[in-house]
């Protein structure tokens, strides 16, 4: 079933449409990925999903409810982390999570949920410290130790990781993991290999439109028809790319700006075609240096899918 | 009710996380305390009479508004404005709490701190029983006054607060706004009896609160305050929600 379904929701901002009747379901569990360029729609849709814009058309349910006929209960049932990560920067760790609990309804057991999402974010050290002296990285975590604090089912991460430094990131993105368990969670980013490291499931939006809306394991594969194969060679480069050139099985042959050999093959014949080259390189008397498969990115993938459009 | 009471209680001891509150309160303090050893002062001279009691000038006179106009923008401007500023607006608000709630609960912080700085006034009160005994009906009608009064503003400055991230274009549109209701009152000095007369009469807080500092209990004054808590607070709550229908 459905957590979260969006059904044709659109947003205008004066002349700019920046949702454009865009729909998708999310099931219950599910790490989905909100991907796309600055500016594409994906902190509109975020800020609707937690109802703090309403769409101008189109509903959004979540557990099959209307968050705009039941916006208690659907904000209840959602821990959310603006863009920027806003807090109240004059109060301490502690207070400020004590305060968050208590506005979520929690109310005798507030303490313990105070300490549960602390431990949860590492952040039992810094409990005591005030909230503006801490460093980006800890005050994304306790960002994230508020959207937590009454262990809601859905979270809803809007650039967890912007502005962190490469080990901020990484912890962060293990803490979001360790998140999971059974919990539905969507995260927005521009950066495509949080999206691999994290998520199950990707929705590509661009310019208010969802462009592509699937599981990261098909997405791969499904542009997976190509694969490049890069190669350094000395010697005899002319005569080893006229000799490539006869065989079938390569599609298309080029050079990179660095002299290096591009070579394009279908994915099912790349692993015989590794073993050609080294054959052609033999015979037409030249030297592989280098002979590298390139991987299918989600970067390569948003670029395909971008320029379609 | 209870989200009410939690972001007021936040709200009020925010002002002490700053140092805003102790700043406020030490220049208020020593305002109100060289106001009224001067009063007393005065009043115990033989050659000078005044009308009305010395809590009738601390709670209405003309230092009394002064003070408001220049306490309340500072109390007030950073309500909503930096919570828009910061972006905790957005937090907050997808929290289990709805506008009008956020709005209340923030007026009731504000209006906590408000109180708090007028307690020590009791002091004084305590002070004349020692020198004379004074009336105490007049001097709890004028702090009703004092109440009412400090609501209405601070009814303004949140409103104020609503419009804008910038807390000094808060402050000012409410020390604006204030100062301008009162000046459009005075007209009335030099307008024929009248309808238009009557309305500007009506619409200075100034009449409406001396009559309560000399103890009169009118429910015309009261419903005068009370309408205009009651009307900014509705537009603060309509301008938190303009976000909503914002194109």
């Amino acid at each position: 079933m459905a957590m979260i379904s969006v059904n044709n929701i659109s947003k205008t901002f004066g002349r700019i449409k920046a949702l454009n009747s865009i729909s998708f379901q999310i099931n219950k569990g599910e790490v989905v990925g909100l991907l796309g360029p600055n500016g594409a729609g994906k902190t509109t849709t975020m800020k609707i999903l937690t109802s703090f814009l309403p769409p101008d058309s189109g509903e959004v349910l979540i557990n099959s409810q209307n968050i705009f006929s039941y916006p208690k209960q659907a904000k209840q049932m959602i821990g959310y982390l603006p863009e920027g990560t806003p807090l109240y920067s004059n109060m301490r760790v502690e207070e400020f999570l004590l305060y968050c609990a208590h506005l979520k309804g929690l109310r005798k057991n507030a303490k313990k949920a105070v300490i549960r999402s602390l431990e949860s974010c590492h952040l039992e050290d810094m409990r005591k410290r005030i909230i503006g002296n801490l460093s980006k990285g800890y005050r994304q975590r306790v960002g994230l130790a508020q959207a937590l604090i009454n262990d809601p089912p859905i979270l809803i991460l809007d650039e967890p990781t912007v502005g962190l430094d490469p080990n901020q990131v990484v912890k962060v993105r293990n803490l979001i993991k360790s998140l999971k368990k059974d919990r539905t969670i969507i995260i927005s980013t521009h950066i495509l290999p949080e999206v691999e490291a994290v998520c199950e499931k990707v929705i590509i939006i661009h310019n208010g439109n969802i462009i592509k809306e699937s599981y990261l394991k098909d997405l791969t594969s499904s542009v997976e028809g190509t694969t490049k194969i890069t190669l350094e060679i000395k010697g005899n480069t002319d005569g080893f790319i006229s000799a490539c050139k006869k065989n079938e099985n390569i599609s298309s042959i080029g050079k990179n700006d660095d002299e290096s050999i591009i070579i394009e093959t279908r994915s099912s014949k790349e692993r015989k075609v590794r073993e050609e080259l080294f054959r052609t390189a033999v015979l037409t008397d030249s030297v592989l240096l280098e002979i590298r498969k390139d991987k299918v990115t989600l970067e390569t993938i948003f670029l395909e899918l971008i320029k379609e459009i | 009710m209870k989200t009410i009471f939690i972001i007021a209680k936040k709200e009020f001891l925010t002002y002490f996380y700053t140092p805003i509150a102790y700043v406020i309160a030490s220049v208020f303090y020593i305002i109100n305390g060289l106001l009224f050893s001067y009063l007393i002062n005065d009043t115990s001279s033989n050659d000078v009479y005044r009308e009305g009691s010395v809590m009738q000038y601390i709670f209405s006179n003309d230092f009394f508004w002064i003070i408001l106009f220049i306490l309340i923008p500072v109390i007030t401007m950073r309500l909503i404005a930096e919570e828009k500023k910061e972006g905790t607006l957005e937090l907050i608000l997808t929290f289990p709490v709805n506008d009008l709630q956020l709005i209340l609960g923030k007026f009731f912080g504000a209006f906590l701190f408000y109180i708090f700085l007028w307690l020590p006034t009791f002091i004084y009160v305590g002070l004349l029983f020692w020198i004379s005994p004074p009336d105490l009906g007049p001097i709890f009608s004028a702090f009703l006054g004092v109440l009412l009064a400090g609501a209405m503003f601070i009814s303004i400055g949140l409103f104020f607060s609503t419009l804008t991230k910038n807390q000094i274009i808060s402050s000012m549109l409410c020390f604006g706004f204030i100062l301008s209701l009162l000046i459009i009152s005075a007209i009335e000095y030099v307008l024929p009896p009248g309808n238009i007369r009557f309305l500007l009469q009506y619409i200075n807080f100034v009449k409406h609160s001396h009559l309560l500092s000399i103890g009169v209990i009118d429910t015309r004054n009261i419903v005068y305050f009370l309408s205009f808590i009651f009307f900014f607070i509705f537009l603060s709550t309509m301008s938190l929600e303009a976000r909503k229908w914002s194109k």
